[in-house]
């Protein structure tokens, strides 16, 4: 049960504006790079976003928690998508998400050896931002801070308005969740992994 | 202090993360834009919950003001009121009280609360108005005058005659349609649900969307929520079990363009007179006698031929008639 989740509904459909402008903030650029890695057309892409938040004010009453936030969303586009392309009568692009792809991210995990011309594959690029952005709360914001924009932890302790001591835990938390959901990804690879 | 392999993961996340660069960030104009357009659609909303909190709240006292009317009623033995009735054969009807015993339907009354099951089909009129065509091989019950639960099969609704704003819903396990001044057929199976509209718009949701479906689209969604639309013609073959399931229709002192106006809705197609001349002679016409077991296509050219107003070749999607008659 996602409860933080159910709260922020509630929240927004309080009328609460601060809150849908925070909710807004947070879940729009995710939502964009959703529809960036199914979608190569950026007015189409702004419509499918559009249309999926403006689907979700309206049944934000329905959401129940039982998913995230993120993952609710992302069902909703995921479903305009699809239909959009029935309508253009065309299949929808198979996102790929296969061992292949995943193996790079993986290895590089396991060691130390450089797989540049791997991890600059477009569609690993786009899976791993992926994996960030479906992370939970701040957690993606916090790795993407530190270790793209290196900024450090008192930093992002300042900006999330935390304590030292509480912004390298949440890093800590983030890394584990990172690392947890690349593996979640393929467990068969990742068993794999730690047998070899 | 940081262990050991906890360095060795951080350094790989941090190389890995350094590959993949900064992560797109959508252009401001975009921003913008969606935001001005969710903002909009989220104070509506906010508006209209508040509304609907004011009409719980209304709706409240009139629970408590019904109960205690209700208190009265069964203290002088009242029934429970009917909410509908049958327009068609009660043959192959089966009706419960409870969901689990069930008796041929014959007089029994379709009271809030009670189930019906089909092993043939079905036309059901609510008091308000509202006509339900029921398909075999369906069960539902009839929850209360404005919802209907489809268990599992096929039911066809038209609202033309409902005469109040009140939505009608149609639940279902997987999620609910509710209309919208419309025709509309649900179906629910297995493993998905289907809304097709025929006319008006329908708002479909379920806990994981929320979707209008307008007149000439089919949404089948699945228990895991996929969904798929399709184009389906007002005039399809997937309607003609709900036109040959009609309530009764009588033509007797009715003038003709009263019934090709219910013609054309029947069979999901558009009315056109070659010109107002045909349209007067169609106002002055008076029909007589009964197209009972005909359907509504099937009754068309049995009325005209009785009358000096003819079809002609037209669009498959119109119906178009001319006058013999020269003026």
């Amino acid at each position: 049960m996602h409860n933080e989740d159910l709260a922020l509904a509630r929240q927004i459909l309080s009328g609460d504006e601060q809150v849908f402008n925070e909710f807004f903030e947070q879940y729009f650029p995710r939502l964009y790079r959703f529809g960036l890695s199914r979608l190569d057309d950026e007015s189409l892409i702004e419509d499918m976003v559009q249309n999926t938040m403006m689907k979700a004010m309206k049944s934000m009453k329905t959401y129940r928690g039982e998913a995230s936030m993120f993952t609710w969303l992302c069902q909703i586009c995921r479903n305009e998508i699809n239909m959009h392309y029935r309508k253009v009568s065309r299949a929808a692009p198979e996102v790929p998400a296969d061992d292949d792809l995943i193996r790079p991210i993986l290895e590089q995990l396991e060691s130390e050896e450089s797989l540049i011309s791997e991890v600059q594959a477009e569609q690993t690029r786009r899976l791993v931002i992926e994996v960030l952005d479906f992370l939970p709360r701040n957690y993606g914001t916090a790795l993407e801070w530190k270790y793209i924009w290196g900024l450090s932890v008192v930093e992002i302790a300042k900006r999330l308005e935390l304590t030292e001591l509480a912004a390298q835990s949440l890093l800590a938390r983030a890394r584990t969740a990172f690392r947890k959901a690349i593996d979640e990804i393929s467990p068969q690879l990742n068993q794999a992994g730690q047998t070899s | 202090m940081t262990e050991p392999d906890d360095n060795l993961t951080e350094e790989a996340i941090s190389n890995l993360l350094q590959k993949v660069g900064p992560l797109e960030t959508p252009p401001e104009d975009m921003t913008s834009r969606v935001h001005a357009a969710v903002e909009q659609t989220w104070q509506r909303e906010v508006r209209e919950q508040k509304q609907r909190r004011w009409f719980q709240y209304a709706a409240g006292i009139a629970v408590v003001t019904a109960s205690i009317y209700l208190g009265l009623t069964i203290q002088t033995g009242e029934p429970n009121p009917p909410i509908a009735h049958l327009d068609s054969s009660s043959e192959g009807i089966f009706w419960s009280a409870d969901g689990s015993t069930w008796q041929p339907l014959e007089d029994k009354p379709m009271t809030a609360g009670s189930w019906l099951r089909t092993d043939n089909s079905a036309s059901v009129s609510f008091a308000h108005g509202l006509n339900a065509r029921i398909n075999t091989d369906t069960s539902l019950q009839l929850i209360n005058d404005s919802e209907v639960h489809l268990i599992e099969g096929t039911i066809y609704l038209d609202s033309y005659d409902k005469p109040t704003d009140l939505p009608f819903r149609v639940s279902t396990r997987f999620g609910t349609a509710t209309d919208i001044g419309t025709q509309f057929i649900v179906n629910s199976g297995g493993t998905a649900w289907s809304v097709q509209v025929r006319e008006g718009m329908v708002d479909v949701s379920n806990d994981q969307m929320n979707q209008e479906v307008h007149a000439g689209e089919k949404i089948t969604i699945t228990q895991t929520g996929d969904a798929a639309s399709t184009f389906v013609a007002p005039f399809d073959d997937s309607w003609r079990w709900a036109e040959a399931t009609r309530p009764a229709f009588s033509i007797e002192g009715r003038n003709l363009v009263s019934y090709l106006k219910w013609v054309a809705r029947e069979t999901g197609r558009d009315l056109r007179f070659a010109g107002p001349d045909t349209e007067r002679e169609a106002s002055e016409t008076l029909l007589h006698g009964s197209i009972d077991h005909l359907t509504a296509s099937e009754s068309l050219e049995y009325v005209l031929q009785s009358t000096d107003i003819r079809l002609i070749d037209g669009p498959e999607n119109v119906i178009m008639v001319k006058t013999q008659i020269s003026h």
